[in-house]
């Protein structure tokens, strides 16, 4: 890759969405450059004139109008991401707790509901114990890991988690550029000293729409401009996170958990 | 200084940029040269931001562009002033004059 390109390919990736306009705009300054070539001039030279690669994306931004997400759309992103976090922590505990069982016990409901209660008793299948121990160790940290590091390495890489999506939201910079690794973990930081994430009330009382976090990362949460809003990806979203709370309760009222397995 | 001047900048530069494209068409990479050779340290832009600008004023209509295609060479955007350019311009260039006449008068000493 030439220095003209890692700096062209630089602009676009501060640029959110918009690839036409974006596309345009990356041609004119490639133009430029072969104006400054034709002229005799490096192409060193002309990025120190160009600027910033940031600044010059961020001055494109400002022609670009966006949308603020409220309170209740990002909320439901919020959840939808919670459940598919928990999805794949259950999903991991189940491979390495029931796999075992299942093939020692049998498969069967009654290995799953063996289970389910030496779990909630903490008493593991004996000779199995050494093998499991550091499993289960394992997958603790796995999933302390994706918990901590699903938002802010998602948002990072492509603006935007899994939920955000089906909700057609992304993370900007207050400038509208795309964030970085830092701004993803500093607006996180919420999460990670809170059990509630009480800054989401800012939310609604904010010029910018922002949550406590979003301030002090400088980030704001805009619709994404093309996306079209439907009620299959709402009903999705609410159908995503509300199983683990129906199975739950379930549990709780029947205090039966052959409950689980019949659901 | 820095500040005033990059707020004066700001708040100047879609006129000068008209300016510059009332005398004559231009393309991107010509109309950056003309600006530095005519505004000199004062003037002094990032290069990169001035496309935005450019974008901005052709969506309110003020400026087109179009391709030119020489035998050799780079292919060219050149942009050029239109009828509501040229009025714009007029406005904002009388709206620049009685705010600089103004200052002035501020500066002058105070009859008794």
């Amino acid at each position: 890759m030439t220095m003209r390109d890692s700096y062209l390919a630089d602009v676009a990736k501060h640029i959110t969405a918009h690839r036409e306009q974006k596309e345009q705009f990356i041609n004119d300054l490639r133009a430029h450059f072969e104006e400054g070539q034709a002229a005799g001039d490096s192409d060193m030279a002309v990025i120190d004139r160009l600027g910033q690669a940031e600044d010059v994306a961020a001055e494109f931004m400002t022609n670009i109008q966006i949308k603020l997400a409220g309170f209740w759309e990002r909320t439901l992103a919020f959840l939808v991401d919670m459940a598919l976090c928990i999805y794949t922590m259950v999903f991991m505990y189940g491979i390495v707790l029931g796999v075992p069982y299942m093939i020692f016990g049998g498969f069967s409901s009654e290995s799953l509901l063996k289970l389910a209660e030496d779990v909630f008793t903490l008493k593991m299948l004996g000779s199995l114990t050494i093998i499991l121990i550091p499993m289960l160790i394992l997958v603790v940290l796995g999933t302390g890991a994706l918990f901590l590091l699903y938002f802010p390495i998602l948002e990072a890489q492509f603006g935007q988690t899994l939920g955000k999506r089906l909700l057609g939201l992304r993370v900007l910079k207050e400038r509208k550029t795309a964030i970085g690794m830092k701004e993803a973990f500093l607006r996180r930081l919420s999460y990670y000293v809170e059990i509630l994430a009480l800054d989401a009330l800012f939310i609604p009382f904010t010029d910018k729409k922002q949550r406590a976090f979003d301030i002090v990362a400088k980030t704001i949460v805009v619709r994404d401009p093309g996306y079209r809003r439907n009620a299959v990806a709402i009903l999705l979203a609410i159908v995503l996170f509300t199983i683990p709370f129906f199975a739950l309760l379930a549990l709780i009222l029947t205090n039966d958990p052959h409950i689980i397995i019949r659901l | 200084m820095d500040e005033l001047r990059s707020e004066l900048k700001r708040g100047t530069i879609e006129m000068i940029l008209l300016i510059l494209l009332n005398s004559k068409e231009m393309y991107g990479y010509q109309l950056v040269s003309e600006l530095e050779k005519r505004g000199g340290a004062l003037f002094q832009v990032k290069e990169g931001t001035l496309y935005p600008v450019l974008y901005r004023l052709e969506d309110k209509g003020f400026i087109e562009s179009y391709r030119d295609i020489p035998e050799r060479g780079v292919p060219r955007k050149y942009y050029k002033l239109t009828k509501s350019g040229i009025g714009y311009l007029q406005e904002l260039l009388s709206e620049w004059r009685s705010f600089v006449n103004v200052i002035e008068s501020f500066t002058e000493p105070k009859e008794r």
